[in-house]
């Protein structure tokens, strides 16, 4: 061994002696950053999408694509509020976008409690607990971030003229003086509004550990607009899915639309068989909403009726569930509806906030509201009507093989874009790591009814392909106007999703796969099983990658303009191997002025910048865990540096790192201490850059 | 049936690179096993590339004969090689 490692001393001395002047020649690269402060605009995020249209868009562009390899760390904030599921308490997800408004970065954790930090430094200037038991298991637990409002005509001096609203996981609505971070007492009771009372039907009380809020609400004048999160496979009869409009100052409901439609006077009521929407509850809008204030318009995307993968007691089409709806902002009166999925049976929900865009078409700008989906589907609606942009054909989808199930006969696809993610799975499509698990993998899509997207559940179960996750998921798209396009990611993971006779199921839990869980569906002849991912023996997923994709869509043409890999398995893999094989997402992405996409999402532990132009990956940063959420970016003043800011604090049920961290990245900027030091430049980065600088 | 067999042949060519590797090794504990894991990463990269057991016992014929012939041609320069 001696004698061959003599042999070969020139070999091992070149490797060495390579990688030492590589790391030196990265150091110094990576010394010579520089990033002028005096350019790139100045702008805010001040709400959850950035704008009230739901864009993600800045056209800030201090970080471009000559210096965004060069962002590093800027400070990092831990919000104290995360659980692994060791100390009792579910597993929790951070999936908050925090906003900068006047000069202050808020966000809300996992539990609804607000926080208000310095946007420079990451400093706590207040917190608000709106005392979320955290110790309930709940059906989403969650909170995406929080809304601002300020009085038109402010006081100065008054409290509360300016307020941060949150909705909590448990149904409450709360008003906070942004100033102060303390309740606004003339908001409802003490600051705040018990959203779960009139949300019953009668038969069903409501339930807060699975009616409550995940989104921040949409703001309107001086209405907060809200929707709720309902555990919409429980029973038949639910909770209403309603959206209210509460007045911002005092908290009084100003108005209410229910996605299912009531009374036999509304023309959709005829869409429900038997008079099922009477009893039915859920189709509610649990993902963001997105507001056009000058057509005084609110967009909603609703959910699913319930329960949601056996619709035998709700036959026909069930509208305006599944639905992207237009609801006047000061009346809540429908103006429009479409609907993307009839007669849901496949938790087909509309995941994304409703992105309203300009569409240039025929050299005509056309006002567009983009909506994406769990089937991959990206539908591109005309603002004012409705009407889809480009043509959608009604095509014959797979019927349902269980009594009592009256699936829908067709459903609505886009010709353009044409869907995004494979929307059929044989078993020749099966992968594995090596033979013995891709023949696993063979016998298991063989195993269940496979008939391609919209595959009702069976009794011995359906491959769901696109699956439960999507698609896409409440990440959304970001718009890049300039060009017409958007940005999108997706998930490209099949679920197995069946049903199980009641007297089976009360006869004990059947034979199942190990990671299967099951839902009761009460009121209906039959119980849910969902497998989440369809995974060899190895943990593998058994399709082919890559697993997520980021793509970029050009609206005027409908095509995909680039897709590349979202993701490696560093995380994921027993050895940290950062193969580039996409992975299943949660989050969305942002687009800025400098060309570039910001996003997460993936489940490895990483914020990524990629070409706008391009696809190309750019540069990435290293979290402290997963990252399921949206990142944002803002840049305070002429002479201040651009921060790009996203919360890394996991998925529990995804399965990323559990962790309670804001981090927020910068490109250094240019320091006359560094210069002076004696130390040479690069000792000098990271000796006084950040400290000093 | 068929995924039986697609298990016996897997772990049959396992135990032959095993008792290969065990074989060769003594030689040279150096050259042999590099060579060996150097085929199996080729096989292996063929294999997640293709998903195709032609592809892959294909590029595992030619990564041995490739083997044979490097191991060879260095068998003879050393042998030419002054002592």
């Amino acid at each position: 061994m001696r004698r061959t490692l003599y042999r070969y001393r020139y070999l091992i001395l070149g490797v060495v002696l390579a990688a030492i002047v590589g790391q030196i020649a990265f150091g110094y690269s990576t010394a010579s950053s520089q990033v002028d402060v005096s350019r790139g605009g100045v702008a805010g995020w001040p709400q959850y999408g950035r704008d009230q249209e739901g864009t993600r868009y800045t056209p800030l562009n201090q970080i471009n694509r000559d210096n965004v390899a060069y962002l590093r760390k800027a400070w990092e904030y831990h919000t104290g509020d995360f659980s692994d599921g060791s100390d009792g308490r579910p597993e929790t997800t951070f999936q908050a976008t925090p906003i900068l408004v006047d000069g202050v970065l808020y966000l809300a954790t996992v539990y609804g409690r607000v926080i208000a930090l310095n946007p420079e430094t990451g400093a706590e200037l207040w917190t608000y607990d709106p005392g979320v038991d955290a110790t309930v298991e709940r059906g989403e637990f969650a909170n995406r971030g929080v809304s601002y409002w300020r009085a038109a005509d402010p006081v100065q001096g008054r409290a509360c003229e300016r307020r941060i609203l949150v909705a909590t996981v448990d149904a409450r609505l709360i008003a906070l003086d942004a100033g102060r971070g303390t309740p606004c007492p003339d908001f409802g009771q003490a600051g705040q509004v018990d959203l779960s009372r009139g949300v019953d039907l009668g038969t069903y009380q409501a339930d807060t550990q699975e009616y409550g809020v995940t989104s921040p609400p949409a703001v309107i004048g001086d209405l907060v607009v809200l929707g709720s999160a309902i555990g919409d496979n429980r029973a038949a009869t639910l909770e209403r899915g309603v959206v209210r409009a509460f007045d911002a100052r005092t908290g009084a409901l100003r108005w209410l639309w229910d996605p299912i439609p009531r009374e036999p006077t509304d023309p959709a009521f005829r869409t429900w068989a038997d008079g099922s929407a009477r009893h039915t509850g859920a189709a509610n809008v649990w993902a963001q909403l997105s507001v056009d204030a000058a057509r005084d318009l609110v967009f909603v995307p609703t959910s699913s009726p319930s329960p949601d993968y056996y619709g035998g007691q709700r036959a026909g089409s069930n509208a305006y569930a599944d639905s992207v709806v237009a609801l006047r902002g000061s009346s809540g009166k429908l103006v429009w509806h479409y609907q993307i999925v009839h007669h849901n049976i496949w938790d087909y929900d509309l995941p994304a906030q409703p992105s309203l865009i300009t569409v240039r078409k025929d050299d005509r700008d056309i006002p567009a509201v983009a909506q994406a989906t769990k089937m991959g589907f990206l539908f591109l609606l005309h603002r004012e009507t409705g009407e889809p942009i480009f043509p959608v054909e009604e095509r014959p989808v797979p019927r349902s093989d269980v009594a009592g199930e009256q699936s829908w006969p067709t459903q609505p696809f886009p010709t353009r874009p044409r869907p995004l993610a494979p929307t059929t799975l044989s078993s020749e499509d099966a992968w594995g790591l090596s033979p013995w698990d891709r023949g696993q993998c063979q016998n298991l899509i063989k195993r269940y009814r496979n008939d391609g997207i919209f595959t009702p559940s069976s009794l011995a179960g359906t491959i769901q392909y696109p699956g439960i996750t999507g698609g896409t998921n409440w990440g959304s798209v970001a718009v890049a106007p300039r060009r017409g396009w958007v940005v999108l990611n997706l998930s490209r993971l099949p679920s197995v999703t069946g049903l199980i006779p009641r007297a089976r199921l009360e006869a004990g839990r059947p034979d199942l796969p190990d990671d299967a869980t099951i839902s009761q569906m009460r009121g209906t002849p039959y119980g849910l099983f969902r497998v989440p991912a369809l995974l060899s023996p190895l943990g593998l997923p058994c399709t082919k990658p890559p697993w997520g994709t980021l793509l970029a869509v050009d609206t005027a043409s409908g095509e995909v303009k680039w897709q590349v890999p979202l993701g490696t398995v560093r995380d994921l893999a027993p050895v940290p191997v950062p193969i580039r094989w996409g992975t299943p997402n949660l989050g969305g992405p942002i687009v800025t002025g400098g060309g570039l996409v910001f996003i997460a999402a993936a489940m490895d532990n990483y914020l990524r910048a990629f070409d706008l132009e391009t696809g190309k990956e750019l540069w990435k940063g290293r979290l402290p865990a997963g990252a399921q959420a949206t990142p944002m970016t803002y840049r305070l003043g002429e002479d201040g540096r651009q921060f790009v800011v996203i919360a890394a604090g996991g998925h529990g049920r995804l399965g990323t790192d559990i962790g309670d961290s804001v981090v927020a990245f910068a490109v250094p900027s240019v320091a006359r201490t560094c210069w002076r030091s004696p130390w040479p430049r690069r000792f000098a980065l990271l000796g006084c850059c950040w400290s000093s600088c | 049936m068929a995924p039986t067999l697609r298990t016996a042949g897997v772990l049959l060519v396992l135990v032959l690179t095993a008792l290969l590797i065990w074989k060769l090794a003594r030689r040279n504990w150096f050259w042999y096993p590099l060579l060996i894991i150097l085929i199996v990463i080729a096989t292996w990269v063929a294999w997640i590339a293709s998903q195709s057991m032609l592809v892959s016992l294909l590029t595992l014929f030619v990564a041995m004969a490739i083997a044979w012939l490097m191991t060879r041609g260095r068998n003879r320069r050393w042998r030419a090689a002054p002592t």
